[in-house]
């Protein structure tokens, strides 16, 4: 495991901690992985162009 | 000599009660035989509410025979996904933990007003654990298989669905579409669904997924009874505050309108890539049959499946959240893994993805001051196999689980109105489906074509051979 693997794996220990789930080592490994793909889809979303004033949808009027 | 009620659709049912010509009882007792039947082996009931059809049925005959004018749904029987609400059963949401829950007090909107039409409830359906799921399967019930092949997928989440009505077992059922779970098992199974506008139909007494994204619909195997399904269905519903509060706007009326005056595009870049071919020559068969070549271009749809996903992962753990404190261990291990992981996901994350949200949806509803509809492939592929893991696309290895809804996601995000229609192509022993999306609020325009693909032969949904 590598020194970033490492720190995914901290966080994920320290966020479940926080929230009051309990983790073990099974579940780790694709815990990671869904949080690296979550991690990379936001990397690309939070790079795309909006400014101040753009209203979120949270209740959503289509 | 009549045809067997499985080979029956929805209308030809009703017609037949109507007239008097078939009875409600003897519909039920036929629908019962076939799922007695078949479903040992295909795994779409979890609970089968015979008594309560016997009864019903029994006074819609009765009602007949004193006189009394009938529903348009007249003893049809329809399946519901087992995250509706029936009254005394159990809302499973195909989960172990929510069979610790007591039984529920009241119906679904939905299942009322279907019954109010007299359609007759003949029992739940299995569906992928919280609707977090595109294949149909399931680690606590088993997988619910798919009718043309019980070696393959029924497609997910509302797999019991499309398998019940691929089969035969019921013309109708309700599932829910998150991300594509109505549209999916539609391809797969072979069959029309109708993910109606986002906010048209009530969810009031459905067990949650995403409130951002859940909508509600039926499946069955002809787009007039998806409108007879749907008209039954529309109307304010003081119990969910989410609902929109339109008018009730009948589907039926204009479903033999044609497409005439209809300017009608398939969608392109991002919807014509990232598929297996056989996904783009049901499209080209479809808009060759509408006889249009035209392409609009969905911007940034890639980017909307980003933002669908992360909401669903953040909005989806939220919900779940209690659940996973309390009893990690009783979720099915692929579901509470992604689970887990969205409780971890930046509120920033979110927030942005709630604001590219209004942002898309701006843009692609301008497309709609050009297109009356649009064709998109409903899924990358046709039905895989049980167990199947992985899947290659475009020459890259990728998850099954995640990605079956890559063309549904982005249409599904911002509430529009899609029927799915099935396409059997030439020597092809499976079939795969085609979005027909329209514009927020017509349901009415999507299915006219879906109801003239059928006309002309373009689309079909044949009982399965079981």
């Amino acid at each position: 495991m590598d020194d970033a693997q490492h720190e995914i794996d901290a966080l994920i220990n320290a966020l479940a901690a926080s929230n009051g789930i309990t983790l073990n080592e099974e579940m780790m490994p694709q815990i990671r992985i869904h949080y690296e793909i979550a991690s990379r889809m936001a990397k690309a979303l939070l790079e795309f162009p909006l400014d101040d004033h753009e209203e979120p949808a949270p209740v959503f009027t289509a | 000599m009549r045809k067997p009620v499985n080979q029956m659709f929805a209308s030809e049912i009703a017609a037949a009660v109507q007239s008097g010509s078939l009875s409600a009882c003897e519909v039920v007792e036929e629908t019962l035989a076939r799922i007695g039947k078949l479903n040992p082996a295909l795994n779409a009931f979890t609970e089968v509410t015979g008594d309560r059809a016997r009864a019903n049925a029994g006074q819609i005959d009765q009602r007949r025979r004193d006189g009394q004018s009938l529903g348009p749904l007249s003893g049809v029987p329809f399946s519901v996904k087992n995250l509706f609400d029936v009254q005394n059963v159990g809302t499973l949401a195909g989960s172990k933990i929510n069979r610790g829950y007591p039984p529920a007090q009241a119906d679904a909107t939905l299942v009322a007003k279907l019954e109010a039409a007299d359609a007759i409830l003949v029992g739940c359906v299995n569906m992928g654990e919280y609707a977090y799921d595109f294949t149909g399967e399931n680690a606590h019930y088993g997988p619910s298989r798919n009718p043309h092949d019980p070696r393959r997928m029924s497609g997910g989440s509302s797999g019991g669905s499309g398998a019940a009505v691929a089969s035969g077992m019921t013309p109708i059922s309700l599932g829910s579409d998150t991300n594509g779970s109505i549209r999916v098992p539609s391809s797969f199974c072979g069959l029309f669904g109708l993910k109606p506008t986002y906010g048209r139909l009530s969810r009031a007494n459905t067990f949650p997924f995403v409130s951002s994204l859940d909508h509600l619909g039926p499946l069955a195997r002809s787009a007039r009874d998806l409108a007879l399904a749907y008209d039954a269905m529309q109307g304010p519903d003081a119990l969910d505050p989410m609902q929109a509060g339109r008018p009730i706007e009948p589907a039926l009326p204009s479903l033999e309108v044609g497409i005439g005056g209809l300017r009608i595009a398939r969608a392109g870049s991002y919807f014509a890539r990232g598929g297996e071919k056989i996904a783009f020559d049901a499209v080209n068969h479809v808009a060759a049959a509408l006889g249009t070549k035209e392409e609009v271009e969905i911007e940034d749809a890639a980017m909307a499946r980003t933002a669908a996903y992360l909401i669903t992962m953040a909005e989806g753990s939220a919900q779940h959240l209690s659940r996973l404190r309390e009893s990690p261990m009783d979720f099915d291990p692929d579901v509470r893994d992604r689970l887990i992981a969205g409780t971890m996901i930046p509120a920033a994350w979110v927030v942005q993805a709630q604001k590219f949200r209004r942002r898309y949806r701006e843009k692609v509803l301008r497309l709609f001051d050009k297109v009356d509809v649009i064709l998109a492939p409903s899924t990358p592929c046709q039905a895989t196999l049980i167990g199947q893991k992985t899947m290659t696309l475009d020459g890259v290895e990728m998850a099954v689980r995640a990605n079956i809804g890559i063309f549904t996601q982005p249409i599904s995000f911002i509430g529009l109105p899609v029927a799915a229609v099935p396409v059997w192509l030439p020597d092809q022993k499976l079939p795969i489906g085609v979005q027909v999306i329209g514009a927020p609020w017509r349901e009415d325009v999507v299915l006219r074509v879906a109801h003239y693909l059928e006309t002309i032969g373009a689309a079909a949904a044949p009982v399965a051979n079981v």
